[in-house]
């Protein structure tokens, strides 16, 4: 009786909750032939991803992620514990219209091209013929696959079938993303633009699970984190909790030269701190990467595998709790203003999330030991990749600066936009 | 203007009005020549630009499928046409024609039911995947060329020299029978292979994330290996019903007595027949005579007969009766009534009565003399005489007899006397007797062959649709081959679940005829326990293995009684009824009771429990 009770008002909670995903005790035991408990993949873990939340679940290989996000899905039963996905059982079949799924590989049938693929999973939505078609053809000119649209998917490279993937998981605009490894086997333009997707569709109020080993795949977008380990969750919170040194400060200006760099350590000395270590920042291999291919797709080098992908599916909704599900025109203004709106102006370095944290978290006096330093030197020249970034903005963008800026996600997206667009080319503007 | 299959088709009118218009006109002033010249030179431009066309729009959807088909059309035509002339080669331009044709259907069919399925629910994404599946992947499209090839090529595997009504019968039995194995194998690989395959490489994750339910998921695999069995089928069908009627139009065996033949093949093959079988006259009373034998055999033997019969001693009883009944003694007679004969003299069509007549003792002819009398009138009378009916001894014979013998009620009483009817002294001291039911039967026309055939068709589709139910459940819990082996052995338990039954009854020893489900518990309780106390454990173990395959046999399916393949190629008919019977048996009952044990299985199976 008191069980039934318990269980009853844990239902309860749920319902009122603003949680997209709450896990309660949740374990899973695989046994084997005899009964006997094999495996126990998932120990008594709670978890619960919120609305609007692009919520990491990290762990090493076997650490019961996947097991999660299975139960989670209902195609594993939990041994003990409660789940509840947006406020139903995960064997709902009606909860799964609003999640879209990718799976740690693309399990896609081999002998479909990429079109019938995502055409035969809009067809599980319900969807008509007309409806099909456009968001199929959005969702491959997101993914870059166009060009390869009638090519069977077996013949693609993992790459190309983890894109498809990702297509096939917002065919029906979910409320809630569930990505097992969506970056594994992607080159990093690929990868970047998965991240940038993945924030672009959180500034419009979806809710993401991401699960990865690559510590900086979530480092880079999620709100919050959860680390397991043998089956059990091991550390919870933001990124910035979980990941910012308040005992140390890092300030970065335009190069200088060693006498400066001394007059720093002196008025450092000054104030009783010592200088740990000086050095030049390094451009990120990602960024370099990223710059050659744009310089090969400017030279139009041809290539038979993806495209770059285009701008989003304009199918994909804003979900803010902003924009009332009600008023039809509201929404779409909401969703305009999000495809038209001028991202924010960033430099490569700027978007390094941690030192954005660490320049916030400087303290007043620290600023005003630099202002006096570098008062009497003239404004260096902008560094060369911020011109490049300005100068590449689409028309479109540049033409939006007086419109009233959406809400803004809590990371710099605008910088990952900016990468995104430029490396289209600005071309689908 | 500046779409490239804008300047073809302007290409292609321009040049035929050109080519053809310089045709006419040279042939108009009589250069007949170089018309004939100018009008070769247009019909290649035609297939030669058609053929360009399809190259240049080889990217757009379904284009590639078009130009296949026009190419074959072309190919099939070259080859065939003046195959057709010659008489040698006939044969064979008839095969590459039928082959063509069930192939250009097929498509053509593929293509319907793709249009069917365009449909925006899982049910039909889920069947349209299976059918692609089934296309693309090499299994299933084996068998498909299989029955698409067997049927065309069977012609001309049958001996020429054979009767023409053999030869006819002969192909339909073999290509029915065919078609149904090379489909039955093909609906078990594919299904199996599909929900079993989906699983192994986790496809099945995709598609159950969705909003897709569990039984929406089996159903939609058993629809699309539904529909491609109905396609084949219908391009089988078609494929049937055109080369039997080309092989009826064959040249018979014996061209001296062509009527014999061409008669067979259209009243005895072609055809759909109903059969009477014999009654008793009137004035016999079969509850009479078994009451009296069983008077008789109670005092000759009372510890055997007690007052009241057992059901084993009732039904051997009745069996010795009536193979009495079929049997005549020599100068004694027996007569046969047949009933229910009026839609024969509403169609004015001949009734045949089939026998097979088998002698105790054969003379040295190997010749049964024997003679008929039709409502006790001697048959059949040839100037004035009454002549006899002399046949070879243990075969089936036809004989035709004119409906206007049925009386008002529908009915025709034979009496049939075992005498030499030239010299009755001559008779032959041997009884004569027929194998009750089939071995003297009238058979008369109540339908034509198409619609036979049709039902047919579609009492085969409707036992596929009970395989394929069976491999969405086997499926479900199951690995592929082992998911086969067990598909397979059920269905071949359907198709000789008569001679099973009658095997199990005589394995193990316990008498379980006409009795109920409280008789037999104690019969069989009783025979266990005294085969045990005699020290009998293996009479005790067999008796158990009887009652495992008794139950088997009851859940399955009797496919034996719903077989149209030797119905149709023995030109009987396949009625609505039996078609009706097998729907509500096989395809409700049998193939709804796999679904719900399926649908039980697979809701509670967790689908990424990897198992090994």
């Amino acid at each position: 009786m008191t069980s039934a009770m318990t269980s009853q008002n844990q239902a309860q909670a749920v319902e009122n909750s603003h949680d997209v995903i709450r896990c309660i005790g949740l374990t899973k035991i695989f046994k084997d032939f005899w009964m006997r408990n094999r495996v126990r993949a998932v120990d008594n873990i709670s978890i619960n991803v919120q609305r609007g939340e692009l919520f990491g679940l990290l762990g090493p290989n076997g650490s019961g992620k996947s097991t999660t996000i299975k139960m989670i899905l209902g195609l594993l039963h939990p041994t003990s514990g409660r789940i509840s996905v947006l406020g139903k059982r995960p064997e709902d079949v009606a909860i799964k219209k609003m999640i879209g799924y990718l799976p740690e590989e693309s399990y896609l049938y081999r002998f479909l091209n990429a079109r019938e693929t995502l055409d035969y999973y809009a067809r599980l939505f319900f969807q008509n013929r007309l409806q099909r078609k456009r968001r199929v053809d959005m969702l491959l000119e997101m993914v870059g696959l166009e060009a390869v649209q009638r090519r069977p998917v077996g013949e693609y490279s993992k790459g190309m079938q983890r894109r498809i993937g990702l297509a096939q998981a917002l065919i029906n605009d979910p409320h809630l993303l569930i990505l097992d490894e969506p970056t594994t086997g992607l080159d990093p333009i690929g990868t970047r633009q998965i991240k940038d997707l993945l924030l672009e569709l959180k500034s419009r109020g979806k809710t993401i699970l991401l699960c990865s080993h690559l510590l900086s795949d979530v480092e880079d977008v999620c709100d919050r984190v959860s680390i397991m380990y043998g089956g059990k969750v091991r550390q919870e919170g933001t990124v910035d909790e979980l990941l910012t040194k308040q005992e140390a400060t890092t300030l970065e200006v335009p190069g200088l030269d060693d006498q400066t760099i001394e007059e720093i350590r002196k008025v450092l000395a000054a104030k009783g701190y010592d200088i740990s270590r000086v050095d030049h920042p390094r451009q990120k291999l990602e960024s370099l990467f990223l710059d050659i291919v744009h310089q090969a797709q400017t030279e139009g080098v041809e290539t038979s595998g993806a495209r770059a992908g285009g701008r989003i599916a304009e199918f994909l909704s804003s979900d803010l709790p902003t924009a009332s599900a009600d008023t039809q025109v509201s929404r779409e203004q909401v969703l305009d203003d999000l495809v038209k709106s001028k991202p924010i102006q960033l430099t490569e370095d700027q978007q390094e999330k941690s030192q954005a944290s660490k320049e916030t978290q400087a303290s007043k006096a620290d600023d005003d030991v630099l202002a006096s330093l570098t008062q009497n030197k003239p404004a260096p020249t902008p560094e060369p990749e911020t011109k490049a970034a300005t100068s590449s903005q689409p028309e479109q963008s540049k033409a939006s600066d007086d419109q009233p800026k959406p809400a803004e996600p809590k990371k710099p997206v605008a910088g990952d936009q900016s990468v995104l667009d430029d490396l289209l080319g600005g071309k689908k503007d | 203007m500046n779409k490239p299959w804008v300047k073809w088709l302007l290409v292609y009118i321009g040049g035929l009005l050109l080519l053809g218009g310089g045709a006419i006109l040279l042939g108009l002033q009589d250069h007949i020549l170089a018309g004939a010249i100018v009008f070769r030179i247009a019909q290649a431009f035609a297939v030669l630009w058609l053929l360009w066309g399809f190259w240049l729009g080889r990217n757009v959807s379904g284009m590639k499928t078009i130009g296949a088909m026009v190419i074959a059309t072309l190919c099939t035509a070259a080859i065939a046409g003046p195959m057709l002339t010659s008489r040698s080669y006939s044969g064979y331009a008839i095969v590459l024609i039928g082959i063509w044709a069930m192939a250009e259907l097929f498509v053509i069919g593929l293509w319907l039911i793709r249009l069917l399925l365009s449909g925006g629910h899982p049910i039909f994404g889920v069947a349209r995947t299976l059918v692609d599946e089934a296309i693309r992947m090499k299994i299933a499209l084996i068998f498909i060329i299989g029955v698409v090839l067997m049927i065309p090529i069977l012609p001309i595997l049958i001996d020429a020299q054979e009767r023409l009504d053999y030869r006819v019968k002969f192909f339909l039995n073999w290509s029915l029978g065919g078609m149904s194995v090379l489909l039955s194998l093909m609906t078990v690989f594919l299904v199996c292979g599909s929900i079993c395959g989906e699983i192994t490489r986790k496809n099945i994750f995709m598609t159950m994330v969705k909003p897709v339910s569990r039984i929406q998921y089996l159903m939609g695999k058993w629809l699309g290996v539904a529909l491609l069995n109905m396609l084949l089928l219908a391009v089988s069908g078609v494929g049937i019903y055109t080369l039997t009627q080309i092989l009826a139009q064959q040249p018979v065996s014996n061209p001296t007595t062509p009527q014999i033949e061409l008669g067979a093949v259209r009243y005895e093959v072609l055809t759909a027949r109903e059969s009477a079988k014999a009654s008793p006259p009137d004035g016999m009373d079969f509850a009479a005579e078994l009451r009296s034998r069983h008077e008789r055999l109670r005092r000759e033997n009372p510890d055997e007969y007690g007052e009241r019969l057992t059901a084993q001693q009732r039904k051997a009883i009745q069996n010795r009766i009536i193979a009495q009944w079929y049997a005549i003694g020599p100068h004694e007679s027996q007569t046969y009534v047949f009933e229910n004969l009026q839609p024969a003299v509403e169609r004015n069509l001949p009734i045949q009565l089939r026998f097979k007549p088998k002698m105790s003792k054969a003379p040295d002819d190997e010749m049964v003399r024997m003679g008929l009398w039709i409502n006790d009138r001697p048959y059949p009378i040839f100037q004035g005489q009454h002549i006899p009916t002399e046949v070879a001894n243990d075969n089936f014979h036809v004989m035709s007899i004119d409906p206007a013998y049925v009386d008002d009620q529908g009915k025709i009483k034979l009496r049939i006397q075992n005498v030499n009817l030239m010299a009755p002294e001559a008779t032959f001291p041997a009884t004569i007797s027929f194998s009750p039911g089939s071995g003297l039967e009238m058979l008369y026309n109540i339908g034509s062959f198409g619609p036979n055939l049709v039902r047919s068709l579609a009492m085969i589709w409707v036992r596929l649709g009970f395989l394929a139910m069976l491999g969405v459940m086997a499926g479900t819990f199951l690995g592929f081959p082992v998911a086969c082996l067990l598909s397979f052995m059920i269905y071949f338990a359907a198709i000789a679940s008569n001679y099973l039954k009658e095997s199990l009854r005589y394995y193990a020893g316990y008498s379980n005829m006409n009795v109920n489900l409280w008789e037999k518990i104690v019969l069989i309780w009783s025979a266990l326990v005294s085969n045990v106390g005699d020290g009998k454990y293996w009479e005790a173990t067999k008796i158990i293995i009887r009652l495992v395959g008794e139950m088997f046999i009851a859940i399955v399916p009797e496919f034996s009684t719903y077989n149209p393949t030797p119905l149709v190629s023995d030109g009987r008919v396949v009625s609505m009824m039996m078609l009706g019977e097998s729907a509500i048996w096989v395809g409700l009952v049998s193939s709804g009771f796999c679904l719900l044990m399926a649908w039980l299985i697979f809701q509670r199976r967790e689908l990424a429990k990897v198992t090994v």
